[in-house]
């Protein structure tokens, strides 16, 4: 598929192109459910981010003032919305820092289980870092402006953030 | 192991985005009205769904360039009141679908059976011109 700039997408679709809506859909519906999961929302609760955050988006699309900005919009739309259903079900509480604990069994990895070893160290880290992660390995490639706007990080530390996430899940899994 | 591997790794426990969130961000495409003056929201007595308070109504505000909507959420039953007032069909819309009814000659309306979740109001008034809400849950 020819790459298409999200700025060309957000400007197609506006025109009620549907492909670029469904192009729009695809590279950003990652990001806004690692949003919504930071939060530490799950189930019904992710939906509901995910599903008022599109349409938000799709209010605002006739007049958005960046369109090449529609991705870090749609972050800090996902983030506040995130916040609004953590009020709306009565239990907000002060989110505590993305830097991983190293508590807990470390898990001892042989190549072939590679993906599954992950998947359960993945599960031990907080989930800002285990967003980081997931963001980071997103297909097509989000921007650090994206990535830094999604979990609200200054853009200058999301390489190392990155970097140190990876080491804890590199000792979670019990390899150097 | 080297940074390569561990990303492969990521990038396999990793499940892909559910299909029925896919199919969440493509439905929302159906709303877009590329026409109508947006009114957003400008004051919201309380985030918290009417049933939780005790069945006290919940006042909003939506303001657009040259336009004022007013709504009270009593239950299920959205109270409204369109500014400048004018004859216009209303428009009920919500993910489960559209209803509409229409506003009496000083722009009031009442909207009963609101479904739970995300609604927004269209106005269509006798002049061609439209003015939708911003989402709001209810």
């Amino acid at each position: 598929m020819e790459w298409n700039e999200t700025g060309d997408l957000v400007r197609k679709a506006r025109a009620g192109d549907p492909a670029a809506w469904r192009e729009l859909v695809d590279r950003y519906s990652r990001l806004l459910c690692a949003i919504a999961r930071s939060y530490g929302l799950s189930g019904a609760d992710v939906d509901d981010v995910v599903q008022t955050t599109w349409l938000r988006l799709v209010e605002r699309l006739p007049r958005l003032r960046d369109p090449a900005r529609a991705g870090a919009w749609l972050a800090v739309t996902a983030r506040r919305e995130s916040l609004a259903t953590l009020r709306r079900r009565g239990r907000e509480r002060p989110l505590t820092g993305h830097a991983p604990s190293v508590t807990g069994p470390h898990h001892v990895v042989f190549g072939r289980d590679l993906a599954g070893s992950v998947t359960a160290a993945l599960d031990a880290v907080p989930p800002r870092c285990r967003a980081l992660l997931e963001l980071s390995i997103a297909s097509p490639r989000l921007s650090y402006v994206e990535i830094s706007t999604a979990l609200g990080v200054p853009l200058g530390s999301v390489g190392p953030t990155r970097a140190r996430c990876l080491t804890h899940l590199r000792r979670r899994l019990g390899v150097t | 192991m080297n940074d390569d591997e561990l990303i492969e790794g990521l990038r396999r426990a990793f499940p892909p985005v559910p299909d029925h969130l896919v199919g969440l961000g493509l439905a929302a495409f159906d709303w877009l009205a590329p026409d109508a003056t947006l009114a957003t929201l400008a004051y919201d007595a309380g985030e918290t769904p009417a049933g939780v308070r005790g069945g006290e109504p919940r006042s909003l505000t939506f303001a657009g360039p040259g336009v004022h909507v007013e709504i009270e959420i009593c239950g299920r039953e959205i109270v409204g009141q369109l500014t400048p007032p004018a004859d216009a069909e209303v428009i009920l819309r919500s993910p489960h679908g559209e209803r509409g009814t229409r506003t009496d000659v000083s722009g009031a309306f009442i909207l009963p059976e609101v479904p739970a979740g995300l609604v927004s109001l269209l106005f269509r008034p006798a002049d061609g011109t439209s003015v939708v809400t911003s989402w709001i849950h209810v």
